[in-house]
C-alpha cells in the first residue's frame, strides 16, 4: 500500500517543465545501478577516490549528489534495507529541499533502496517511473524499453 | 517505497502548530562543496551540532555497555544520568517498553511535542536511538540513525569515531568451520567481484552472516573486503558472531547452500542489458553451431553416444555442453554414468566460455570421434559409412566448418 500525505505531495510538486527532466535522471540511475551490478558497491562508496572525476562519469555523477555519495557509502555498510530506509528518510524529511529537487533526491533514495536490496534493472526502473507521474509512466516504460532492447520492438 | 517512510516521518517533524513546510530551495552544488552541499530544515550552529553529535556519543555507548553488561549496568547508568531525556529513555529500555510506543512515551512524559522541531531536535534523536535499542539494533546503527538528523556535514566524523570506538572485538573471534562449498567457489574465475557484491545484497545482513559463520577466516576476509566498507566489515563480524551462537551447523550449511545457489544463478542468467563478458559471449554464439551439435547429440544411437562420451576427455565433453541446448544436455548425460557426469561438471564449473572458433574446433574433434567409433574396423578404403541421412548432414555441416 502507497502512504499518501497531502504536505508531502505539496512538497514533491513542481512544474511540467521540470518533470521533462525526470527521464534524463532515471537513466542516470540506471546506468549507476548497471555499474554496481558489474563491479560492485565499492567502486562508488571509496571514501578516497578524487571529486568529480570526469574521466568516470557515474562517479562524477555521484560526487556532485551528497544523497548519492553517502548513499552508497551507508549500503555498503551492509545495514539491512529497514535500517538503510529509516536513516536515508530522516535525511530527505530534515532537508531543507522542496519542489524539484526534492523530487530528485527522493528519486535518488529510492534508487539507493532498489540497489541495496538487489533488484534487477527492471524492477528499478519500475520504481522510478511513477516519480514521473502516473499518467507519462507508461510511455516512458515504453520508450526506455525499445532504447534498451531495440530488438524487442 | 521510500514514499511510505517519508510520510511517516513528514507526520512526525512536521505535524505541528506554527510549523511550515521548507521553502523551496534549488541547490546545485558546486564541484568543491558538492559532499557537504547538503542544506538541513533545521540549519544548526556548528556548536549546537557539536552538542547533539556528544549527546549521540554518550547515549550510543551507553547502548554498547547494555548489550555487553545487561540491564543492571543500565540501571546503574540511569540513576546517575543527568539529563532527562538521557534518563527518561534508558528507564523505556531497561523495562524493555515495546519500540512502536516510545514517541508516544516521551509525549505523555512531557519530553516532546510541545515546541517547534527545531526545540525539540535533541528528543527526535533520542527517540530514534531508543527505538532502535528495544529492538536490539548494533551500537553503529543507531549512532547513524541519530546522526542522520544532522545532515552529511558529520557522516565522516562520525564514521572515524565510530571505527575507533567500535573494532576491537576482531582479535577474540574463533574460527568455525562447517561443511560447505562456498570456499571452494570463491575466490574464482567464475565469480567475479560484481556478483558477490550482488548476492550479498540480495542475501541480507542475517543470511549473509550465517552464510559466512562457518566458513574459514580467509573466505570471510574475502568477502568482506569486496562488499563491504571498514565500518560495513565492524558490523558483519558482530553479525557472524551472533549467528554462531544462535545458529546450528545445520542451519549454517543451509545458509551456505541458499548463498551459493544466488551466486551461481548470477552465473547461469547474465542480465541482457549489462554487457557483462558473459553477455557478449551468448550475443556472440553460433546458433547454427548449436543447432547442429544440438542435434547430433539426439540423433545418435544411445550406445554410440555412450561409447563416445565415455572415452572423451571431461573438459572436452564441457566446452561442448557451452554450444548445446538444454534438451541434448539431458540426453547426454542420460547416457553416461554418474562418476562421468560429476566429472564433466566439475569441468563444466571451471571452465571459461570460448571463441566461436575454439567451440568449432572441439565440436570438429567430438564429429570425428563419432565417425570413428561407428566406422568399422575393417572398413574397405574407398567405400562410404552406412549412415543415416539427417546424421550424415550433420556432421558434413560440423566437419566443413572452417
Amino acid at each position: 500500500m502507497i502512504l499518501w500525505n497531502a504536505e508531502l505531495t505539496k512538497r514533491l510538486a513542481c512544474s511540467d517543465k521540470e518533470k521533462a527532466a525526470l527521464p534524463a535522471i532515471v537513466q542516470e540511475l540506471l546506468a549507476i545501478s548497471d555499474k554496481t551490478r558489474n563491479e560492485g558497491i565499492l567502486p562508488l562508496a571509496s571514501a578516497d577516490l578524487p571529486l568529480a572525476d570526469q574521466s568516470k562519469p557515474d562517479r562524477s555523477k555521484i560526487d556532485q549528489s551528497p544523497m548519492l555519495y553517502y548513499g552508497f557509502r551507508l549500503i555498503a555498510e551492509g545495514l539491512s534495507t529497514e535500517a538503510l530506509e529509516g536513516i536515508l528518510a530522516i535525511y530527505l524529511s530534515t532537508s531543507a529541499y522542496s519542489g524539484f529537487e526534492f523530487l530528485k533526491q527522493c528519486m535518488y533514495v529510492e534508487a539507493l533502496l532498489s540497489i541495496a536490496a538487489g533488484d534487477s534493472r527492471e524492477l528499478l526502473l519500475r520504481k522510478l517511473v511513477p516519480y514521473c507521474g502516473a499518467e507519462k509512466a507508461y510511455s516512458l516504460l515504453k520508450a526506455l524499453d525499445a532504447e534498451n532492447n531495440p530488438k524487442a520492438l | 517505497m521510500i514514499i511510505n517512510s517519508l510520510c511517516r516521518a513528514q507526520q512526525t517533524f512536521y505535524h505541528r502548530e506554527g510549523i511550515t513546510l521548507p521553502e523551496k530551495i534549488e541547490s546545485k552544488p558546486t564541484p568543491d562543496d558538492s559532499r557537504d552541499g547538503w542544506l538541513t530544515f533545521y540549519g544548526l550552529s556548528p556548536r549546537r551540532t557539536n552538542t547533539l553529535i556528544e549527546s549521540a556519543k554518550r547515549f550510543t555507548l551507553v547502548m554498547n555497555q547494555f548489550q555487553i553488561a545487561g540491564k543492571d549496568q543500565l540501571l546503574a547508568v540511569s540513576h546517575d544520568e543527568k539529563k532527562k531525556l538521557h534518563k527518561f529513555a534508558y528507564s523505556l529500555i531497561a523495562s524493555a517498553s515495546p519500540s512502536d510506543s516510545v514517541r508516544q512515551a516521551f509525549v505523555a512524559a512531557g519530553l516532546c511535542g510541545n515546541t517547534p522541531p527545531q526545540e525539540d531536535f535533541e528528543a527526535e534523536m533520542i527517540i530514534a536511538g531508543t527505538e532502535l535499542a528495544l529492538k536490539n539494533a548494533h551500537p553503529i546503527v543507531i549512532m547513524r540513525t541519530m546522526t542522520a538528523f544532522l545532515g552529511f556535514s558529520v557522516f565522516d566524523l562520525v564514521e572515524k569515531w565510530l571505527i575507533e570506538n567500535f573494532n576491537s572485538d576482531k582479535n577474540e573471534d574463533e574460527e568455525l568451520i562447517i561443511p560447505g562449498d562456498l570456499p571452494d567457489i570463491v575466490p574464482g574465475k567464475n565469480t567475479s567481484p560484481g556478483s558477490i557484491s550482488q548476492a550479498v545484497r540480495l542475501a541480507g545482513p542475517q543470511l549473509m552472516a550465517a552464510t559466512l559463520a562457518g566458513c574459514p577466516g580467509q573466505t570471510i576476509e574475502y568477502i568482506k573486503s569486496l562488499a563491504y566498507t571498514p565500518l560495513g566489515q565492524i558490523l558483519i563480524d558482530w553479525d557472524i558472531r551472533n549467528a554462531r551462537s544462535k545458529f546450528s551447523s545445520e542451519e549454517l550449511t543451509d545458509a551456505q547452500n541458499a548463498f551459493i545457489e544466488l551466486l551461481t544463478s548470477f552465473r547461469t542468467e547474465p542480465n541482457p542489458d549489462m554487457g557483462s563478458e558473459a553477455e557478449e559471449w551468448l550475443m556472440d554464439v553460433d546458433e547454427g553451431l548449436v543447432s547442429d551439435i544440438s542435434n547430433l547429440i539426439l540423433e545418435l544411437d544411445e550406445h554410440v553416444l555412450k561409447s563416445v562420451v565415455s572415452a572423451m576427455n571431461p573438459k572436452l565433453a564441457a566446452s561442448l555442453i557451452q554450444a548445446m541446448e538444454p534438451i541434448a544436455h539431458d540426453r547426454l548425460f542420460s547416457c553416461i554414468a554418474s562418476s562421468k557426469s560429476k566429472k564433466i561438471l566439475d569441468a563444466l564449473e571451471n571452465s571459461v566460455p570460448l571463441s566461436n572458433n575454439e567451440l568449432t574446433r572441439r565440436a570438429q574433434i567430438f564429429a570425428q570421434k563419432i565417425l570413428s567409433e561407428i566406422a568399422p574396423r575393417n572398413k574397405t578404403l574407398g567405400k562410404s559409412l552406412p549412415l543415416p541421412a539427417k546424421l550424415r548432414q550433420l556432421l558434413t555441416s560440423i566437419l566443413s566448418r572452417e
